[in-house]
């Protein structure tokens, strides 16, 4: 009998799968055509090609929109030539006009036409005070055209993403930028520091690790008022791997005893406690089912592979059953994105790739086929994954849209990418 | 009439006797004024106070040379001494700091070899020979394939077993202090074997 219902459930999962997959190619034809224009009178066309280019991306990142990339003659005051744009195929008419002003900011005007309904649906104005933060505009923009459609949100894409990146030896910085890279802006230098993680959603401040003291030191840094905090000190290594709900609780990789645990540390009452106690090396902890227990990785059978454990009780559970390296993993809900090395030895070509599963069905997907993919984090509603591609010694950072089968790589132009936040 | 002489005689006295002295003043001053002006009167009387100085007391002043020559070359002295020294504390951890060898270790492990062993041994002996508050740091270093916490906690591991091994050998553990770097301290960047191999390693700082 249980044989019998094991295969019920063995089936009913697997149909699951199939008809996600189906879905996704039922939407993919039946995506609205989105033409994106810049205006023909635009007086500052330099920055409105740099933002066409962005909000085309966009939209294509999120899944919604089948992009054309093709110019029309249409002035930004006159109505679209709707009956033109239908002869194309074409179900949404963006016209954008950019105008910068003497101070040095600028100004982002859109119009979305539907033109099924022969309509102006959108009318917006967008501005920022510095130029250089034109893909912060761009983002805002493919975010309200992106609601006008009632889609599912990509609010994520006007976030901040912080990374940090190798230089040289024992030489690292780190960044913030929006999650295409094309806005960076460093925020610490000198020395090696990194892993860096968001303390509070409203990225105000955030973790990383210092090598510049004698001992590996987490630091709190304020992006507003420059303020840095020290918060505590290793011997061997220290890294701050997730951080609660509320800000309140953070995760650790610490040892203190020369020993690489997890450790959970209360920022108010000042207080660490050991969660793990393996003689091996036990890492990157994350808070999972709100914050009472901990995913992590481990070798304690003999390779990293991921766990969990509640916080408070003493029992440890195996969460992936496949792979024999697996040593980095993001969770949301039920499902962990984690990394595992393909290969046995250091020659192996495309050596990490990413894989999904469910800890609720047998289902496993592997997301990349190529290169070392690691640092998979998880967005807030578990739609995007973000991660880091080093293919033929070149970085990139990628986003996979889960439900849209669809995956982007943004190549980082200088320097190594080390590990990133969003 | 006598009176009146004598009284004469006596004021003609007292005025040529002013007049006398007078003179002589004004003679002096005269005799200054008379020779010429020098530009420079500082250094003459400079000149002539070290002549008279000279004269009257010679002997003093060679004392005197001599005293703060010796003094000086004795400060001297030891300021060279004293940097003589400090270069040879310098140059003796520096030596034992460039003696000691690293420790390599196979691709995703963390565990010594029987030769690795023997080098940890070497170290050992050598590492007996700093000074007591001479700390030992031990940096962990792991090759490029990875750069998540496991790789810097593989490296940590590494630089562990070093500790370990040394403590066990005889170095107290309060002396050494490790830190991983994972894969942020290549000695080689190029991307073949030999490389990844030299990448994979403990390295011994030593701190005064």
């Amino acid at each position: 009998m249980t044989r019998v219902l094991f295969l019920f459930i063995f089936i009913c999962n697997s149909l699951f799968a199939i008809d996600a997959t189906m879905e996704i190619v039922k939407k993919s034809t039946n995506l609205p055509l989105l033409l994106v224009n810049i205006a023909t009178d635009c007086t500052n066309v330099k920055y409105a090609k740099k933002i066409k280019k962005t909000i085309s991306q966009d939209l294509a990142v999120s899944g919604h929109f089948d992009i054309i990339d093709k110019d029309v003659r249409s002035f930004y005051n006159e109505k679209a030539d709707i009956v033109k744009l239908r002869e194309n195929n074409i179900d949404l008419f963006l016209n954008i006009n950019v105008e910068e002003s003497s101070f040095g900011s600028l100004i982002l005007y859109i119009k979305l036409y539907d033109i099924n309904s022969d309509s102006l649906v959108l009318n917006k104005t967008f501005s920022t005070s510095k130029k250089q933060r034109h893909p912060f505009l761009s983002h805002r923009a493919s975010i309200a055209v992106n609601n006008y459609l009632n889609a599912p949100p990509i609010d994520w894409m006007d976030k901040f993403v912080i990374f940090s990146r190798y230089k040289n030896a024992k030489q690292s910085e780190i960044v913030i930028s929006d999650y295409t890279l094309t806005f960076q802006k460093v925020v610490i230098k000198g020395g090696l520091n990194i892993f860096p993680k968001w303390a509070d959603k409203s990225q105000e401040s955030f973790y990383y690790t210092t090598y510049n003291n004698i001992l590996p030191t987490l630091m709190r840094a304020n992006l507003y008022s420059g303020k840095q905090e020290k918060i505590l000190s290793s011997d061997g290594m220290i890294v701050c791997s997730d951080v609660n709900s509320d800000g309140s609780k953070i995760l650790l990789t610490m040892a203190p005893n020369s020993q690489p645990d997890i450790y959970l540390y209360d920022l108010n009452k000042k207080v660490k406690t050991r969660l793990t106690r393996y003689k091996g090396i036990d890492v990157g902890g994350s808070f999972v089912e709100n914050d009472k227990k901990v995913v992590f990785v481990s070798d304690r059978l003999k390779y990293p592979n991921i766990f969990a454990k509640k916080i408070g009780a003493r029992g440890i559970e195996r969460l992936v059953y496949h792979g024999r390296n697996n040593s980095s993993c993001t969770t949301y809900k039920s499902y962990i994105v984690y990394t595992s090395r393909e290969g046995d030895n250091e020659f192996s070509k495309d050596s990490f790739n990413l894989y999904l599963i469910s800890t609720k069905s047998d289902f496993i997907r592997r997301l990349t086929t190529t290169g070392k993919n690691q640092f998979p984090k998880f967005s807030s509603d578990g739609e995007s994954i973000l991660f880091t591609k080093t293919y033929e010694g070149k970085s990139s950072l990628g986003i996979i849209r889960i439900n849209y089968n669809k995956s982007f790589l943004f190549p980082l132009k200088i320097g190594r990418l080390q590990s990133i936040d969003w | 009439m006598k009176k009146i002489s004598l009284y004469s005689l006596l004021v003609a006295v007292v005025l040529l006797g002013g007049c006398a002295q007078k003179d002589v003043e004004i003679d002096t001053t005269k005799e200054v004024a008379q020779k010429p002006i020098p530009k420079k009167e500082a250094p003459k009387k400079e000149v002539s106070k070290k002549e008279v100085s000279k004269k009257e007391a010679p002997k003093k002043e060679k004392v005197e040379e001599i005293t703060s020559e010796a003094t000086l070359d004795k400060i001297e002295q030891i300021e060279e001494k004293e940097e003589v020294q400090e270069e040879e504390t310098t140059r003796t951890i520096e030596d034992i700091q460039t003696s000691l060898q690293s420790i390599y270790f196979a691709f995703d492990k963390y565990h010594l070899t029987d030769e690795m062993r023997e080098i940890t041994k070497k170290n050992y002996e050598k590492l007996t020979t700093i000074e007591a508050n001479t700390k030992i740091k031990l940096e962990g270093n792991c090759d490029e394939w990875g750069s998540d916490e496991y790789n810097y906690a593989l490296g940590l591991r590494r630089t562990n077993t070093v500790k370990q091994t040394l403590i066990a050998d005889g170095i107290a553990s309060e002396k050494i202090i490790m830190v991983s770097y994972g894969e942020s301290n290549p000695v080689c960047t190029e991307h073949n074997r030999a490389c990844w191999k030299r990448n994979r390693r403990v390295d011994h700082k030593l701190l005064p």
